[in-house]
């Protein structure tokens, strides 16, 4: 244990004087959601308030009817009586929107006869054009409802028929749930995610890059034990990587929910000590798997270039099922996939957010499952630094 | 102290089988410089790292200090401190860090360690860039702190590995002075070299190797009576089967 807190400290050493790394892992990633982010709501924001100003050309055949139609429009609009080719005009933003008006010559005619059509045409490549479009079916709705009123007073009814049933729409969710829902769509994916990326280029640079380089031989030609040397590098990996991975959640949600409207505000009401607790070490656990397959994916490659090529397929299946997680309502059964190391600690995570109770089955399966599946890597690891067939298997 | 017995040792790559080692035996004494020469591929560098435990034996068998390199290796690598021409250091650790962590590894109390350092770091005139990043080190400097770091724990057996590659002559001559200086501390150095001169002023014994066999050895003065020559240089040509100049 002495012996893998030494290597672990030089490590961890190493790392640290290299400024250029401890950017790109500690303030890379908060500065990069926070600036993502910002664009992203600012340029939301220019486009709203250069959509709130812009005058709208609507091509109609019939400038009356559409005056009435449009009384209850909100945005400024011209009407333009010529066009050359519709739809061309439409693309090339000449016009906004074209509303033909087939046979009929008043707007109460369009509101009674149900032979009579308005066609309208708009470009969904447009923003304004969409738009003007959305604007416009909504005040003809609103002009529709008024003249029904209308209707329905003149023959002695309530005008309230219209809003029957009085309908009541309640989310008995609370701000805890809420907040759970979101987090269980969003963490177990990036997680994963962040766990996987952040281990390759320490993870491989300190295995697969120290045969490259060749600074292992050195090591190994040491009375330190193998088993000492591959503890140290899988734990280093795993530091490395739930604190690369817990930054850059933190400051993406920060970011996120901060700057992006329809996100639930309090993201800790999701949070007590209980939940805490499993989601620490259920991302323990699966950041020591990760640490594992890293190292003995790392010893066994000849570069880091190979031993990237081989832990795709694994990063790229538990992608898929971080995706999948993004479902509101995946994983609800979990059946023999609580078994699949690293599917596991998804599935929990899942879990852990979106059900009212603690799931302490998938929890305590998905720990022993995945520390189970480290300690025989370790092993595995341990034996392949005391191999020549892989400690001196180089490109070169 | 040291005794080769038979070694053999096979490469397998995907077309062939390489021999790189064919029933070698040979014995070091403690306390002497002994000598390994051959040319390139003859087999040096994997009859060292077998001695040093890196690699096992197809056959045969390695002892050193009464233990088995296969067997007790963790135990023969507290004895060692092993050099190699396929070493290096990269990344943005110091000189000093370097032999701190080392020595640390080989559990050296701390107060004997700081000793150490400024003793190796003095010998070797390692002062100048002990604290610079080894990522900015010439090749001198490189080898100078790999020698440091093989010593650091002032191993009982030495095994160098072409230790003057890369150096200037003014820094061979500190190397190599040291390593006198070891063996007059009753250390015992095994040396792979290609530079006759080097192991014809150093070497108490020799051992000749070519294409995985050894060609001769003993003494410098049994090698050269061996062949009628009088330059160890000549003496190992003639023993190559090819002309001096």
């Amino acid at each position: 244990m002495k012996d893998t807190l030494i290597i672990l400290r030089k490590e961890f050493a190493n790392l640290f004087k290299d400024k250029r790394t401890v950017f790109s892992i500690f303030f890379l990633p908060v500065i990069l959601f926070v600036v993502i982010f910002y664009f992203i709501n600012m340029m939301s924001t220019q486009e709203e308030a250069k959509l709130d100003k812009t005058v709208y050309k609507i091509y109609t055949n019939n400038a009356q009817v559409l005056k009435t139609f449009a009384s209850y429009l909100q945005d400024d609009y011209i009407i333009v009586d010529k066009v050359g080719n519709l739809e061309e005009d439409l693309r090339d933003s000449k016009i906004h929107l074209a509303v033909i008006f087939d046979g009929g010559t008043t707007a109460e005619d369009f509101l009674t006869n149900e032979n009579l059509k308005v066609q309208v045409y708009s470009y969904s490549g447009s923003s304004a054009s969409e738009r003007i479009q959305n604007n416009f079916y909504s005040s003809i709705r609103t002009k529709r409802d008024e003249f029904l009123k209308q209707e329905l007073e003149s023959n002695g009814m309530s005008a309230k028929l219209l809003e029957m049933p009085n309908i009541s729409i309640e989310n008995v969710a609370t701000e805890k749930e809420m907040a759970g829902s979101f987090l269980g769509m969003l963490l177990p994916y990036m997680l994963v995610l962040y766990l996987f990326t952040s281990s390759f280029s320490i993870g491989f640079d300190t295995t697969a890059g120290e045969k490259e380089r060749q600074t292992l031989t050195i090591l190994l030609s040491n009375q330190v034990s193998r088993t000492s040397i591959a503890w140290a590098k899988i734990l280093y990996i795993m530091l490395m990587n739930i604190t690369s991975a817990t930054i850059s959640i933190i400051a993406f949600i920060i970011a996120f929910s901060t700057m992006m409207k329809g996100v639930p505000s309090d993201m800790l009401a999701a949070f007590n000590f209980e939940t805490v607790m499993v989601l620490l070490f259920t991302t323990i656990g699966m950041a020591v798997l990760i640490a594992a397959i890293i190292v003995v994916v790392g010893i066994f490659a000849k570069s880091v270039k190979e031993a990237s090529s081989y832990t795709m397929p694994i990063f790229v299946i538990v992608i898929i099922f971080g995706v999948m997680s993004m479902q509101p309502e995946a994983f609800k059964e979990t059946g023999m996939m609580i078994y699949i190391p690293l599917i596991n600690g998804i599935i929990t995570l899942k879990q852990l957010f979106t059900t009212p109770n603690l799931p302490i089955y998938e929890f305590v399966v998905s720990l022993l499952v995945n520390l189970g599946v480290t300690s025989v890597l370790v092993f595995l690891a341990s034996k392949m630094f005391s191999n020549e067939k892989f400690v001196f298997r180089t490109e070169s | 102290m040291i005794e080769f017995k038979d070694v053999k040792k096979e490469f397998k790559t995907k077309k062939n089988t390489v021999q790189a080692l064919k029933g070698v035996s040979f014995k070091v004494n403690q306390g002497k410089i002994f000598g390994l020469l051959g040319p390139n591929g003859a087999g040096k560098t994997t009859a060292l790292r077998t001695l040093s435990t890196l690699i096992k034996p197809t056959a045969g068998s390695v002892e050193v200090m009464g233990y088995d390199t296969v067997k007790d290796s963790q135990k023969i690598r507290q004895n060692i401190g092993f050099l190699s021409s396929d070493m290096n250091l990269a990344g943005t650790l110091s000189a000093k860090d370097f032999l701190y962590f080392f020595g640390r590894l080989n559990h050296i109390p701390e107060e004997r360690l700081g000793q150490r350092v400024a003793e190796l770091s003095k010998y070797l005139e390692m002062d100048k860039f002990m604290d610079r990043r080894v990522s900015g080190y010439s090749t001198g400097m490189k080898q100078k702190t790999l020698i440091a770091i093989a010593l650091i724990h002032e191993p009982e057996i030495v095994i160098f590995d072409e230790p003057t590659n890369g150096l200037d002559i003014m820094t061979s001559r500190v190397v190599l002075n040291y390593l006198r200086d070891l063996k007059e501390r009753g250390k015992t150095i095994i040396l792979s070299t290609h530079i006759m001169s080097v192991a014809q002023k150093m070497c108490d014994d020799l051992v000749i190797i070519n294409k995985g066999e050894i060609l001769a050895e003993g003494t410098v003065k049994d090698i050269l009576e061996k062949t009628g020559r009088e330059d160890l240089e000549d003496a190992f040509f003639d023993l190559m089967g090819v002309d001096a100049l």
